[in-house]
Order: C-alpha cells, then sequence, then structure tokens
C-alpha cells in the first residue's frame, strides 16, 4: 500500500497531468493523443502551447513506436511486436514538460548523442534551416520515418534535454525531455 | 479517372479528390503510423490526373489542422512534384488553410512555400465558425 500512496505522492508533487507506461501501438497512440487534449484544456494550457505539446509528444511516441528495444508480443490483437515507453507531462512553474523514457541498445547511444547535440547547437533560424535540408534529403539508414523527429522537437520547444542511463552492457534507457 | 476518396481517422486525413471538377482536398489531421504507405496511392493519384489535365487548372486544398515530421517530409515531395509540374506548363495551385488561432499550421505553411518556386501556395486565414 505505501508503494501506491508513495506513487500517487509523486505524481502530486510533480505537477504530472498525463503519464503512460507500457507498450504502445498506433491504436493507443491516438487515445492517449485525445487524452493528452482533454487535459491540457482542463489544465487551461492556451491552444498554441497545448499544440506544441501534442506535436512533441506525437513525435516522442512515434519514435518509441518505431525504435524501443522493449518489445512485447500481441498476436491476441494481431500486433506482432509492440514496443514499450514511458511518458510524462508535468506542469514545472509556468511551463510544460514532456518526457519520454525508452530502452535503446548501446551501440546507438554515441549515434543519438551526435544527432542531439547537434541540433541543440544550433540556433532557432539555422535549425528552422537544417530541417528543411533534412526534409529534402532521404531518410537516414536504418531510419522509419522521415529522420525529422528530433528537429521537430526542437523546434516546438524552449529547451531540449536528454539523458542516457546504462541498464545493462547491452542497453541504456534514453530518456528526453522538452519544455514548452 | 475515378474519384479518390478515403475516409479520415483519428491519425489521418480525409481525401476528397475528383477527377471531374479537379478539386483535390485534404482534411483533417496526418500522424499516421506509415506516413508513406498511406499517401502512395494519394501521390499516385494526383501524378496520374497532372498528365491527364491539360490545360486545366488543378486546385489542392489542404485544411491539416496537425501534421507529424513524416507526413511533413511527404507533402514536401509533393510540393516539389506539384512545382515542377508547374514549371513544364501545368496550372496547379496548392490553398494552404489554417485557423486563425493556429500559429504552428500558418508558419509551417509559410515554410514549404519558402522552397517553391513556380508553385502558387495561397496562405488563406479561416476565422471562428
Amino acid at each position: 500500500m505505501t508503494d501506491i500512496q508513495g506513487l500517487i505522492h509523486y505524481f502530486m508533487e510533480n505537477s504530472i497531468l498525463f503519464s503512460f507506461r507500457g507498450p504502445l501501438s498506433q491504436d493507443l497512440l491516438e487515445i492517449l493523443g485525445n487524452n493528452l487534449s482533454r487535459k491540457l484544456s482542463e489544465a487551461n494550457c492556451n491552444q498554441k502551447t497545448a499544440m506544441r505539446i501534442f506535436s512533441v509528444f506525437v513525435e516522442q511516441a512515434q519514435n518509441v513506436i518505431r525504435y524501443s528495444e522493449e518489445k512485447v508480443m500481441d498476436e491476441t490483437i494481431g500486433i506482432h511486436e509492440m514496443r514499450t515507453g514511458v511518458f510524462f507531462v508535468r506542469r514545472c512553474k509556468e511551463k510544460f514538460e514532456v518526457l519520454s523514457a525508452n530502452l535503446v541498445q548501446q551501440k546507438q547511444v554515441l549515434f543519438l548523442r551526435e544527432i542531439l547535440d547537434g541540433i541543440k547547437a544550433l540556433s532557432p533560424e539555422e535549425l528552422a534551416v537544417a530541417y528543411r535540408a533534412r526534409r529534402r534529403n532521404p531518410p537516414p539508414p536504418g531510419s522509419k520515418g522521415a529522420g525529422l523527429g528530433f528537429y521537430e522537437m526542437a523546434r516546438h520547444s524552449e529547451k531540449l534535454e536528454y539523458y542516457f542511463h546504462e541498464m545493462d552492457p547491452e542497453h541504456s534507457i534514453f530518456i528526453i525531455k522538452a519544455i514548452i | 479517372m475515378e474519384r479518390l476518396v478515403i475516409a479520415p481517422t483519428k491519425s489521418s486525413p480525409e481525401i476528397d479528390f475528383d477527377p471531374e471538377t479537379k478539386i483535390l482536398s485534404i482534411t483533417g489531421a496526418s500522424y499516421p503510423e506509415a506516413a508513406a504507405r498511406f499517401y502512395e496511392p494519394v501521390m499516385g493519384w494526383i501524378e496520374s490526373l497532372i498528365e491527364a489535365s491539360g490545360d486545366e487548372l488543378v486546385s489542392l486544398n489542404i485544411r491539416i489542422h496537425y501534421f507529424n515530421s513524416s507526413t511533413s517530409k511527404i507533402f514536401m515531395d509533393l510540393f516539389d512534384m506539384l512545382d515542377e509540374a508547374v514549371q513544364h506548363g501545368r496550372k496547379i495551385e496548392v490553398n494552404w488553410y489554417f485557423h486563425e488561432e493556429n500559429d504552428l499550421a500558418k508558419e509551417y505553411g509559410e515554410d514549404f512555400r519558402i522552397d517553391l518556386t513556380a508553385l502558387p501556395f495561397n496562405l488563406i486565414e479561416v476565422g471562428q465558425g
């Protein structure tokens, strides 16, 4: 019981508006997106900020759907591989934090750091130019999407932070946090 | 050519393309799981229409209130294709509709327009009600 109380306290103390932990599919993403929009509306978040939060959440969620190393099989609903992640949206003073975490392979860590460091170093103008250039190029090898997700997140946030925590020799947890 | 109609879902837009009027509408939200797969028949249809349209104006009306990064790439490919067709003498226009409150949609519209050379790309603000 105290574990649950601890969890509830955690959620309250951290002003968590929205959270999800589990295997994610496109169907679930639609429902969660809807839920998030409603929560933001209830929290009196203005339209412009809400759109940015929603957008970052979708990019993070679709990255998890494509790339998370933690997968479950659920053939009962015709899905063979559902990727798992953790998502939070919390209020932090006047701003919102949109965060996702998922497992990645150790060998992807360097690659991710390079991309994100590169993006963080850009001014808003440079970011817009880089985004447009990236959008015109074919997706990089190993990429299932347009390779644009992180650029999109960066464009919509005041600040983008990320962390890696080593879980075991093969895997790390990758956390990405957008402050909006 | 047959009319192309695809019903909307929460994460994919309504497609309504009329080969008679040459008015093509994309409406709703676009964040499908596999954007390339969703838009393949859409692109294919548009390419066929352009080849067959001769001198007549083709109008692409886009009313998308939210789209993800994968869709952004697809749209850029589409507008590049249309841009090239206009350079070769076709008559095509894109009308990008956005709600007055939706500053992101307006920004994205401007973003697409920057890189186009010949394709008329009209940003149209829609008010309340």
